[in-house]
């Protein structure tokens, strides 16, 4: 069995909001744009709170922002 | 780098700085002879006891030092303080890591003690381990912010 994570379309979401920078979307959600680097390249899973902050602000339903998947 | 990565890097040098200094120091007085009576024990102690006001002041003259280096380096007058739920997830990990060595460290020096080996050894092997352990943790944290957790 692999090991499972959490992927997601953040940095095409992104783009696709009028280019948002990722440090906008960290001020948007409360969080660094550390955290917003780290969740994009899978390094961070967010809370389940987090989560849904970051789909509100693209105004999509969670799992059109992440995704769960075993490698 | 993140207010807390900046403030963790500061801890390092910190640690690195104070206890290198007091290890020295310790030596030194220990060469001399200062630790040797019946009073050497308490000799040690207010040596020791030194160490806390020391860490405190220089962690303040660091990460003030520090931010303000930063913040000419970046060309960021206003630097962020955030502090987000990663930052608090991965000082758990690093007290869990320094909690761990601290207890190996104490483990080991009763070992030694019940071993026989005289008591002023024991008592560094102690506060040695508390140094490391403090070390461990802050470096964990430097690599989990590097490199992801």
């Amino acid at each position: 069995m692999g090991k499972p994570r959490i992927i997601n379309n953040i940095r095409r979401l992104r783009f696709d909001t009028d280019e948002m920078t990722q440090k906008t979307l960290a001020e948007k959600v409360g969080v660094t744009r550390q955290t917003i680097v780290a969740i994009e390249n899978a390094k961070y899973s967010p809370s389940l709170e987090l989560a849904f902050l970051i789909a509100e602000v693209f105004g999509k339903p969670l799992e059109d922002v992440f995704r769960f998947e075993k490698e | 780098m993140t207010h807390q990565e900046r403030n963790n890097l500061v801890a390092i040098i910190n640690s690195l700085l104070v206890t290198g200094f007091f290890a020295t120091r310790i030596f030194q007085m220990y060469q001399q002879g200062a630790f040797e009576g019946p009073d050497g024990l308490a000799i040690w102690a207010q040596t020791v006891l030194w160490i806390i006001p020391a860490s405190i002041i220089g962690s303040i003259v660091l990460t003030i030092l520090f931010n303000i280096f930063y913040a000419i380096a970046t060309n960021n007058s206003k630097p962020s303080f955030v502090v987000d739920e990663r930052d608090k997830m991965l000082s758990n990990r690093s007290m869990i890591t320094t909690m761990i060595v601290v207890s190996a460290g104490f483990i080991l020096s009763l070992v030694a003690l019940a071993f026989g080996w005289p008591s002023f050894v024991v008592l560094n092997m102690i506060l040695l381990s508390f140094a490391v352990g403090d070390l461990i943790g802050s470096l964990v944290k430097l690599v989990m912010y590097r490199w992801g957790a």
